[in-house]
């Protein structure tokens, strides 16, 4: 195959790709709005060891990059956050995943544990497995809260017309992306953007501004697939038996 | 053999068939994956409980005494989908883990796999592992 065919045939590919995309009709609820409802769960585990291109190590697999914006795949960090998410790399006991924390958005919606999603005309809940997560999204409009601040913030979603269109304020700036040390600070302003693209799959997207950590805003996509109808979400109350604390080089700094 | 596995794995992740695992904390947080072990001993004491399992078991040292590990499994949710169930192992059941140990030098592991007594061999459901 010559060098235009070659490129003809791929563009074709790709065309056939974006019109499948783009005819893929989906389900509704009787408000009209496409009905996410169901179990989903990330398609790769790769963003939850890494957003970032890394390569295998400590056992976990490879994984491309999830950064789509800038280009080139690397999150934007102001001089000096890249070796702070370097050090962190070399000391993950201060995940606060590992201490039982909130993933905190948008990791929340990426861990290596089930979503489940439940939606009416006036919000879209997102139920996590991992720490029993709850974001409660309301979808008519009202306000943000005042001075409000947690590991998932406060969440006001609108529709723009079959995308889920979520607002993220009030997140405490204690995150992690990922468990390789990637973090977000105090200030960070996140906007996400839900579509089904097939029956099954969920295509999801974050746009993180956060200008105390990064010099520009960067945005972030995991596919997430519908898990099998026989899978339900169980219970995982985190603390219960936390053993791990005493083998941890420190934490927080201190050693307990 | 290989070339099946490879053609196999992507075929049952479709499915649904291989389970995430629970990573609730990072693998390298506490464990050395160049360290790897495997013990045989008698169960002591099976802790099904989150956020990770943990199995304690005596293995018999060179000198006829008995060492007391204590291995690290996965979480309830991520055991139970893998085929666990709180009463799998009982003290005294005899079984084979592979696991790594960690990094601070103490008697502790994290388990890839174990045999079971009935020779099934579980997934340990371990932080290390990828989907």
């Amino acid at each position: 195959m010559t060098g235009n065919s070659m490129k003809l045939a791929m563009l074709l590919l790709v065309s056939i790709s974006i019109a499948a995309q783009s005819e893929f009709t989906p389900p509704r609820l009787a408000d009209g709005h496409p009905d996410f409802g169901g179990i989903w769960m990330a398609a790769s585990l790769s963003a939850a060891f890494n957003v970032e291109e890394h390569g295998a190590s400590y056992g976990t697999p490879a994984g491309p990059s999830v950064i789509v914006d800038p280009p080139g795949g690397k999150l934007p960090y102001l001089p000096g956050m890249r070796e702070r998410a370097a050090d962190n790399d070399q000391h993950r006991e201060r995940d606060p995943v590992g201490q039982c924390h909130m993933h905190g958005v948008p990791r929340v919606m990426f861990p290596p544990f089930p979503l489940e999603i439940i939606q009416d005309g006036n919000f879209v809940l997102i139920l996590a497995e991992t720490e029993h997560g709850v974001r409660i999204i309301p979808t008519d409009g009202r306000p943000f809260l005042k001075d409000y601040s947690s590991w998932n913030g406060d969440s006001r979603g609108h529709w723009e017309g079959d995308t889920l269109v979520v607002e993220v304020r009030g997140l405490n700036g204690r995150g992690w992306l990922d468990q390789a040390g990637n973090f977000m600070g105090v200030g960070a302003h996140v906007v996400e953007r839900f579509r089904l693209t097939g029956k099954d799959t969920l295509d999801y997207q974050a746009t993180v501004e956060n200008p105390k950590v990064f010099s520009q805003p960067f945005t972030l996509r995991v596919p997430l697939r519908r898990r099998p109808a026989d899978v339900e979400l169980l219970e995982y109350g985190c603390i219960e038996g936390e053993r791990d604390a005493a083998h941890l080089p420190a934490v927080n700094g201190e050693k307990r | 053999m290989k070339r099946v596995v490879g053609l196999l794995l992507p075929v049952l992740c479709l499915f649904g068939l291989v389970l995430p695992v629970s990573a609730h904390h990072s693998f390298a947080a506490e464990f050395d994956d160049k360290k790897p072990v495997k013990l045989e001993g008698a169960v002591v004491r099976f802790e099904f409980m989150n956020p990770h399992s943990w199995i304690f078991l005596d293995v018999m040292g060179p000198d006829g005494k008995a060492v007391r590990w204590a291995v690290e499994t996965g979480s309830t949710n991520a055991l139970f989908r893998r085929g666990w169930l709180k009463d799998s192992l009982r003290a005294g059941d005899h079984i084979t883990v592979d696991a790594f140990r960690a990094k601070d030098g103490s008697n502790t592991a994290n388990a890839s796999t174990v045999k079971l007594p009935d020779g099934r061999q579980l997934s340990g459901a371990s932080s290390r592992d990828g989907q």
